[in-house]
């Protein structure tokens, strides 16, 4: 039995997906913890 | 449809990037290090890393090279279960994630995971895990270092042994001017390069071919590839899982981030790394799928990764990945450095000299330690013939058996030093014997399952009454100009 | 994390001499590309064979092996092929990996073409491999206890991490006590 096609294009585009807002969500929160300067 | 095999970087275009690269870093080591005058600066980061770093660290930390170059490997190899076999090792960030928070509540001046070990469990669960902890950390040290000559060489031809001293070379030295500052602030970059660097790949992939023709391509070459019942991949599954736990839960690589964490960032900024650091073998595993669908040849699967960025995006590809890689081996290897100094100094050197040790003296200790690390790696990567990696996994079951200890004695008072000892001694043990004589395959799985009966017997024969305020107890640090909090009386034990 | 064992397949031996021959033949791909027009006649002799480095393999328990062979000076492509007439690589590099083979006995042929497309040589002898996959009753077995050892930790974690929680709580509660009483 095969994993469907569905299923390889659910974990691409999700995995892509999930990589890209995880970008996002880094440099939101580097900009959230400077103005509060809580980088570090 | 033939693609011929893009030409892959220069050797004078990876010196460019390698000199470029490792100037910037050292740069920032340097500029970083400002802030790393104190030992607990240079050694936690001041306790007080907020959540973007927090989350970036974990990420980048776990993204070694073998997650980028050897995804691709595992999917070639053991299909899309390999893939997603891998991602799995994400569940020891998210298991990590409450432990980050009790290390920090119950160790608010704590340094490292020994220390941990020493204060609950005594000599006889120290020795074991000192022991366990030094080989893993030193092997991995080496074997990273051995991974960036060797993918120096492939990527753009630089010699090995060129290419890594220059990578052990600006590791130490950005490590030994910026200390955790230092590793944590470049992790930060390293991590948007890295995902930045994979979706670009994998999207320059989907222009060229659809998803549905990478499922039929293999359907039909390498059918068992898409398989739910390969049988390879399903039994080593939890394996490769609990040699993940094992790993996370006792290198200090993580308890130092959990302690440099400021208070009630480390469970969120853990969590979030998992969730972060999830995809990447999934997209790095993509690419090696979609390989035979590109028309790519394949001939070797660990270099598929850069071959197909190569191939589709030229000489801009091979630069990415030359970067992707030099920033997936460097957030290793300083992590590395870093953790392993801080065990040297504090659960080596400071417990065997009389009195207590000033900050000062921590902080040049901790720097004499990563520049003989750094010398220890290098000439052991130097003379290496390549089976040091065969080595490491035989780590598996030795950091597999250390997963009770650690669990059980962050949370249960019972869990006695007499259960810490047996559950990793005969875990090892066990574990090692099994992967000598079946397989690796299984060898962490039993090392865990052993050392968790073991664990159990003991805790049974001899249960400990464990006070965990006890653990709050002292630093043993001098108070320094910054230090606010007074000292209370040292508890030696 | 580093877990690539199977067989010759671990991650450092595996770089070695492949690694340095895909190397020097990749960069050779970068050098201008002169002097290699039809004029010149570069067919090699008749008699030029092309051989596999390693016709028999340990049975393969997941399905996959590297091939390599020898090279031939003008050979433009490579192409190997397995029973189905199945064409399982097509490039350049004298080595090549193939996987995701189900069970059963698998032959491979590998033919060098040159710039015209024109056959110059096919292996003399083809690469048999035989492909054994683990019984599937062991994959779960292993994956079964695999699966217990893993809800164990998760449940001793869960619950660990609850009770002090809780403790905490109670803790903080009877310190806001104790703080009130002394007012």
């Amino acid at each position: 039995m095969m994993f469907p096609l569905w299923f390889l294009q659910l974990l691409v585009v999700g995995g892509l997906v999930l990589c890209g807002i995880g970008v996002l969500m880094l440099i939101a929160f580097l900009i959230v913890d400077s103005k509060d300067r809580q980088i570090w | 449809m033939i693609i011929a095999a893009a030409p892959v970087l220069s050797p004078s275009a990876g010196y460019v990037m390698l000199v470029l690269f490792g100037v910037l870093w050292i740069g920032l080591g340097i500029w970083w290090g400002r802030r790393a005058k104190s030992y607990d600066g240079f050694a936690v980061a001041g306790r007080n890393v907020g959540l973007a770093l927090g989350t970036a660290t974990a990420v980048a930390t776990w993204i070694t090279s073998n997650t980028t170059m050897l995804a691709p490997q595992f999917a070639l190899q053991w299909g899309l279960w390999g893939a997603l076999g891998y991602a799995t090792a994400s569940f020891g960030l998210f298991a990590f994630a409450p432990m980050s928070g009790r290390i920090r509540k119950l160790m608010p001046t704590g340094y490292t995971a020994v220390e941990f070990i020493r204060r609950r469990y005594g000599m006889a669960g120290t020795i074991p895990f000192l022991i366990i902890s030094l080989f893993y950390a030193i092997i991995w040290l080496i074997t990273m270092s051995m991974a960036g000559g060797k993918l120096l060489f492939v990527l753009s031809g630089i010699p090995y042994e060129v290419g890594m001293t220059v990578v052990v070379v600006v590791c130490v030295l950005y490590t030994l001017f910026g200390g955790m500052y230092a590793v944590i602030g470049t992790d930060f970059i390293q991590s948007i390069i890295i995902l930045v660097g994979l979706v670009v790949v994998a999207v320059a992939v989907l222009m060229h071919v659809d998803i549905a023709d990478v499922h039929q391509e293999l359907s039909v070459e390498r059918p068992m590839l898409l398989s739910v019942f390969f049988p390879a991949a399903i039994m080593s599954l939890f394996n490769n899982m609990l040699f993940s736990f094992g790993e996370i839960f006792h290198s200090n690589v993580w308890w130092s981030r959990a302690f440099a964490m400021r208070e009630g960032v480390g469970p969120k900024a853990y969590a979030l790394g998992g969730l972060l650091w999830l995809p990447v073998p999934i997209v790095a595993g993509f690419l090696g799928l979609a390989a035979p669908a590109l028309g790519i040849g394949i001939s070797q699967p660990d270099t598929v990764g850069p071959l197909v960025a190569a191939t589709l995006l030229g000489t801009g590809g091979a630069m990415l990945v030359f970067v992707v890689v030099f920033c997936s081996l460097a957030s290793s290897i300083d992590s590395l450095l870093a953790a392993t100094s801080d065990l040297i100094v504090n659960d080596i050197v400071e417990p065997v000299l009389p009195g207590r040790a000033g900050s000062q003296a921590k902080r040049r200790w901790s720097a004499i330690a990563i520049v003989l690390l750094g010398v220890l790696a290098w000439s052991a990567a130097l003379t290496s013939s390549g089976t040091l990696a065969e080595v490491l996994f035989s780590a598996g079951p030795l950091v597999g058996s250390c997963i009770w200890p650690i669990v059980c004695g962050l949370y249960y008072r019972r869990a006695s030093p007499l259960a810490a000892a047996l559950a990793m001694v005969f875990g090892s043990a066990v574990g090692l014997t099994v992967y000598f004589t079946i397989g690796w395959f299984v060898a962490s799985l039993v090392g865990a399952a052993v050392s968790g009966l073991f664990f159990l017997i003991g805790t049974w024969i001899s249960p400990d009454d464990f006070d965990f305020d006890s653990l709050a107890g002292t630093s043993d640090e001098l108070p320094t100009e910054q230090d606010e909090f007074e000292l209370a009386g040292v508890e030696q034990g | 994390m580093r877990i690539c064992h199977e067989g010759k397949w671990s991650c450092n031996d595996w770089m070695h001499f492949p690694t340095l021959l895909l190397t020097l033949l990749l960069l050779c791909q970068v050098s201008p590309v002169s002097g290699k027009g039809p004029s010149v006649d570069n067919r090699p002799p008749a008699t030029a064979e092309l051989k596999f480095a390693k016709t028999a393999f340990e049975r393969s328990r997941a399905g996959y092996v590297g091939l390599e062979w020898n090279t031939l000076e003008a050979a433009a492509e490579y192409v190997v092929t397995d029973q189905r007439g199945q064409a399982v690589y097509r490039g350049t590099v004298p080595i090549a990996f193939v996987s995701g083979l189900p069970d059963g006995q698998h032959t491979f042929w590998v033919s060098a073409t040159d710039a015209d497309g024109e056959v110059l040589a096919v292996a003399t002898e083809p690469a048999i491999l035989n492909v054994q996959h683990w019984p599937l009753s062991l994959a779960l077995s292993l994956f079964g206890v695999g699966l217990l050892v893993f809800l164990t930790l998760v449940a001793i974690l869960f619950f660990g991490a609850r009770q002090a929680t809780q403790r905490d709580r109670q803790l903080a509660a009877s310190d806001a006590a104790a703080g009130e009483a002394s007012e």
